[in-house]
Order: structure tokens, then C-alpha cells, then sequence
């Protein structure tokens, strides 16, 4: 390349980027106005940057720097599929021939220049295949995700199979026979058409009809969400017109639909047996879970809690009850036998009462306790304990012996 | 609780089994085997397992449902009952979200978001009131945030619904909704109700208007 050429390559990246926002306001509004950028306008003009269709109209991005800007941010709102097959199949074959032509008229450095071309056109071509193609599959990939109703989605697909029908059309002009004939016995040209180009033609059918397929199945779920809208909205008109409105008893006919075969829900109780040992991690979060909701009761007791009323609390005359009684009878029991070792639990045993045997020694050591000092030297006692079988250095009191000095 | 055992006992509580309220289960159902030996243990007890179109759902059938009447005609008493403020329901969604896509199974509802179109539209915030008042929501309030908040947690409990994201109150959509549109095709199909076709011509007279 000589050297003003590349000059002037970089002095047009250069101001590409120079006037980046201007660009990109094109991009994104479609149109620039020149009021105020008249120089850059034109030297952007100069370089086939912007264009514009008529003097009325504002400047617009010429097709190239917008498909640039398009496939650099990977924008698909306005990316097309308009690769025209049919002209790029017309120029590799006129480079062929170019080609051929300087080979037989021994032109080296042509031959060399027309190879390079056709080596660039099926380069095109692949490339714009597999854009068109990435392009289509991710409208389908994200079933149309650009166009918010189902309707323009359900135009999309329909735009969509189109194209996929255009392009196969246009695959379909890929003569391979001819093309080979052409090639003849030259194995650059052999490996770039035959074999390059052919298996790119065939992976892009194949992929094309596979994309024919999802998107028949994609306008069939578009049409039938379609269906779905209109029936919902369907019932509601009618609803809103005829509140009174009750469909027939269907369980009543003679053939029952599934969807209306439902279940009465059975409440399925159990209990817990506490036995079972292998269970005993479920019982654990079970009582867990009711320590919790207890937890959660008394926040939210509290936290409803409004005036809490205060009644009088009742006089407990513990030395009146009957419990009071019995103990007081064993003590004097104990006492009138002179210092003999009285058990506890023999005695309980004589006695009719309702307490149970726990009850009864807890209440002998408390009415140890309650006596006054000098009353509680007068007796002796000793606790009969036995250990714990399991967990050592636990004892029960099975019972108490008393006796007096 | 083993797989089946879960199975079998949401399946006869009446749970309605799909993608997006019991996934783990909806993975494990599929499984052909083990349908068969949930499907053989409720037919021992004159149940079967029962699939939507597309194997989008599973719930529980009886198996002579002649048998069962009664419970059936109970069953479709609630059915009938619901089917008003649930379709209600799904317009005013669709409605809120400004879209002709009805609610699909999957697809996420923000309470909050939903909320504050609801309050921005007083026509959407009549809707609201019609179905939160109804005997199946039964809502008290009139007040559109305890309203919704209402609606949207006996939605929960009928399986309509299930709580995505708790901390930001988002809300998925199950497929029950299918089985309820598959119920509204029938009784549309039955009753002849030519739902869609009155619709298809409010459309012509809407574009005559245009």
C-alpha cells in the first residue's frame, strides 16, 4: 500500500473518532442537523461518513459506518439480511474467468491480484452467510424479544421464515457442478470452491432449515398464546355481560373430562411415635420448629398486647390444705417414734392420698425446709439415691429416712 | 421423606406439581419409572395421576371418577366459583403489563411493580376491588396495597403463584394456569360459548373505528 493511502486511512479513523458523539447521534436519532458542524459535515461527507437523501432532509450515516457500528455493538435492532447471493456468486465468477484468462495469457502479477479477489469474494460470502445467520438465530433465540405483542411478534416470525426462505433460494443458486467445472484442474481454485465454499453452503442449509423448523413450532406457541389472550379476554367480555353466567355440572354427565377429575385433597394426619428412634432428627426439628413458633406467638402477644387487666390475686393458704396436713401428721408420726428411722415412702404407702410418690418426697424436704431453725435441729434425715443407669453422677431420691435425736 | 412418599403425599393433598412450584418434584416425576409406582400405588387406592397438555402439570384423578360424584361436583362447584376472578386476574396482569401476552407459566410478577400501575390506573384499581372482594379472596380492605396483598397470598395457597423472592416480594407464575385455560376452552367448547369469535369481531369493529 503506498504510503498516502495509508496517510489519509488514518486521517480518516482519526476523525471518526474526533467526531464520535456526532456519530453516534446520527446513530441513535437517525438524522443530524447541520446547524453549527457545517465543516465537519462536509469533510464526514468528503469520506462517505454521512449522506444525505435530499436537501429537505437531515444527515444521515451512510450504510457501511452504521452496519460498523451495528456489528461492533452487537445492536440487532436494525441489523437486515439482505445479502445478495445471486450478485456475489456473478462476481466470483467473473473473477474466475479474469483469472483463468491472465493464467493463459501467463500475466503473473494479474493472476496473482484476480486469485487474491476471488479469495476475497468467498470470503464474503462466508462471512455474510454466518452473519445472516447469527443474526436470525438470535431474533429466534430470544423469540422475538425486540417487539413487545404478540402480534408483531407473530409478523416478525412471518418476516423471519421469509428470509430464511429467501436464503435458501439464493443457496440453492450455488451450482457446485458449474463452479467445478470452473475450478477444473486448479487446486487453489479446487480447495477454495469445492471444498471451502461447498461445505460452508451445506452447514448454512443445514442450519437454515433447522431455524425453518423452530420457527414453524415458534409462530404455532405464538398463535396459540395469541388464542389464549383472545379467550381470556373472550370470557371476561362475556362475564362482564352476563354476571349470572354458570357453566353446566360436567362431573354429572356421563363422561367426566380429566380436567375437571380433581381430587377432594385428603388430610393425611399423623402422629409421631417417639419411639421409633430412626426419626429422632425429624422430632428434633419438629420440636424445634414448635419451640419457634411459641417464640413467634409471644412477639407477636406482645406485640398486639393492648391494657392488660389486673385482678386480685387469691390468697394461698398452703397451711390449710390438706397436703399440709398429711406432712404435718408424718412428721408428728416421726416424732412420736422416738428416734426410730422412719421411711418416708413406707409411710406414703399406708396413707390414702392422691399424691403421687414424687410429690410426696418433694413435699417431705420441703417441710423440712419450712421449719424454723430450731425445729429443724430436732430431726435427722438421709436421702436414699439411687444413679442414674445411663448418665453417671445423677442420682433420684427414691426416699428419705427421718428420725429424731 | 423419600422421593415417592413426597410424591404420593402432595399428590393426594391435592398439589398441582409443575416446573415452577415444586421443580424438584416436577424433575423427578418425569422420571417414567417412578410415575409408573406412584401411579400403580393411587390406582391401589382408586386414584391416578393426571398430566396437562404438554406435561406441563401433574395433579390427582380418581380413578372411576363415576364413584365419586359428590367430591367431583364439589370440586367443580370451586372450579366454576373461581374461574371469574382468576381470569380477572389474568387481564388485569396483562392489562398492568401493557402487553397482549397473557400470563405464562414462568413468568415473574413484581408486587410492588404491579402495585403501583394498579394505583396509577383507576380502571385496573376497579378490576382489583371486583376480585378482592369476591367470597374466593375475600378481602375486607379497600386499600389496593392490602388488596393485592391479599389476592396474591391466597394465589400462593391455590398454587397459582409461589413466592420467588420473599425480600423483594417477586412472584412466579405456575403452570395451574394452563389447566385452568384448558378448563376455560371446554366450557368455551361445551357451552358454546364462542368466546373467541365475539372477540375476533369487537377486533373487525375496533379496526372499522380506526
Amino acid at each position: 500500500m503506498n504510503s498516502d493511502l495509508y496517510k489519509s486511512g488514518l486521517k480518516l479513523l482519526r476523525s471518526l473518532g474526533k467526531n464520535a458523539e456526532l456519530i453516534m447521534n446520527a446513530y441513535s436519532y437517525g438524522e443530524i442537523d447541520e446547524i453549527g458542524n457545517e465543516s465537519t459535515i462536509e469533510t464526514l461527507t468528503a469520506n462517505h461518513v454521512l449522506w444525505q437523501p435530499n436537501p429537505e432532509e437531515g444527515m444521515r450515516l451512510t450504510k457501511e459506518i452504521r452496519s460498523l457500528i451495528e456489528k461492533a455493538l452487537r445492536d440487532e435492532r436494525n441489523c437486515q439480511i439482505n445479502f445478495n447471493i445471486g450478485s456475489a456468486i456473478a462476481r466470483v465468477k467473473t473473477h474466475i474467468t479474469h483469472y483463468k484468462e491472465a493464467i493463459l495469457q501467463d500475466r503473473a502479477r494479474d493472476t496473482e491480484r484476480h486469485q487474491r479477489d476471488i479469495n476475497e469474494d468467498v470470503y464474503i460470502i462466508v462471512e455474510s452467510l454466518r452473519e445472516d445467520l447469527t443474526s436470525l438465530w438470535e431474533h429466534i433465540n430470544n423469540e422475538f424479544g425486540l417487539v413487545l405483542t404478540i402480534d408483531a411478534k407473530i409478523r416478525e416470525n412471518k418476516l423471519a421464515q421469509q428470509q430464511v426462505k429467501d436464503i435458501l433460494e439464493g443457496l440453492d443458486m450455488f451450482d457446485f457442478k458449474e463452479l467445478t467445472e470452473l475450478a477444473g484442474d486448479d487446486r487453489i481454485l479446487r480447495k477454495l470452491l469445492i471444498v471451502n465454499l461447498q461445505r460452508e453452503v451445506e452447514s448454512c442449509s443445514n442450519s437454515l432449515h433447522g431455524a425453518q423448523v423452530r420457527l414453524y413450532k415458534m409462530l404455532g406457541h405464538f398463535k396459540e398464546l395469541k388464542s389464549q389472550s383472545v379467550l381470556v379476554q373472550g370470557f371476561q367480555n362475556f362475564i362482564d355481560n352476563n354476571p349470572e353466567y354458570e357453566p353446566q355440572c360436567y362431573p354429572e354427565q356421563s363422561w367426566i373430562p380429566t380436567i375437571f377429575n380433581l381430587i377432594t385433597p385428603l388430610k393425611l394426619k399423623g402422629y409421631a411415635d417417639i419411639n421409633r428412634e430412626e426419626y429422632e432428627t425429624e422430632f428434633v426439628k419438629i420440636v424445634q420448629s414448635l419451640k419457634n413458633e411459641e417464640q413467634q406467638q409471644l412477639i407477636d402477644d406482645r406485640s398486639e398486647s393492648g391494657a392488660i387487666l389486673i385482678h386480685d390475686q387469691e390468697k394461698i393458704s398452703y397451711e390449710e390444705s390438706y397436703e399440709y396436713e398429711l406432712l404435718d401428721q408424718f412428721f408428728c408420726y416421726v416424732i412420736d417414734s422416738k428416734g426410730t428411722k422412719i421411711s418416708a415412702v413406707n409411710y406414703f404407702n399406708k396413707i390414702d392420698t392422691k399424691w403421687e410418690n414424687e410429690f410426696w418426697l418433694f413435699g417431705v424436704i420441703g417441710h423440712l425446709d419450712s421449719l424454723d431453725k430450731q425445729a429443724q435441729k430436732l430431726f435427722t434425715y438421709k436421702m436414699i439415691d439411687q444413679q442414674h443407669p445411663i448418665f453417671t453422677g445423677n442420682y433420684y431420691i427414691k426416699d428419705i429416712e427421718l428420725w429424731i435425736h | 421423606m423419600n422421593t415417592f412418599e413426597n410424591i404420593t403425599k402432595l399428590l393426594m393433598h391435592g398439589a398441582f406439581i409443575c416446573e415452577h412450584s415444586y421443580p424438584d418434584e416436577y424433575t423427578e416425576i418425569q422420571n417414567q419409572k417412578l410415575f409408573t409406582k406412584i401411579n400403580s400405588y393411587l390406582e391401589l387406592i382408586g386414584m391416578m395421576v393426571s398430566v396437562t397438555n404438554n406435561d406441563e402439570g401433574y395433579y390427582c384423578s380418581y380413578l372411576n371418577p363415576k364413584e365419586h360424584v359428590p367430591e367431583l361436583k364439589r370440586e367443580f362447584e370451586n372450579v366454576k366459583h373461581s374461574l371469574a376472578p382468576l381470569i380477572r386476574f389474568l387481564t388485569i396482569v396483562q392489562q398492568g403489563k401493557g402487553s397482549d401476552n397473557i400470563l405464562r407459566p414462568g413468568d415473574l410478577i413484581r408486587l410492588l411493580e404491579i402495585q403501583t400501575i394498579i394505583e396509577d390506573t383507576p380502571n385496573l384499581a376497579l378490576q382489583l376491588t371486583k376480585i378482592a372482594n369476591h367470597g374466593m379472596f375475600r378481602s375486607t380492605s379497600t386499600a389496593i396495597d392490602s388488596q393485592l396483598k391479599q389476592v396474591f397470598k391466597r394465589l400462593v395457597e391455590i398454587e397459582y403463584l409461589k413466592l420467588a423472592n420473599p425480600t423483594r416480594q417477586i412472584y412466579v407464575a405456575t403452570s395451574k394456569w394452563v389447566l385452568l385455560i384448558e378448563q376455560l376452552r371446554f366450557i368455551n367448547d361445551a357451552e358454546k360459548l364462542s368466546l373467541e369469535d365475539t372477540n375476533a369481531k369487537d377486533e373487525v369493529q375496533a379496526e372499522i373505528i380506526l
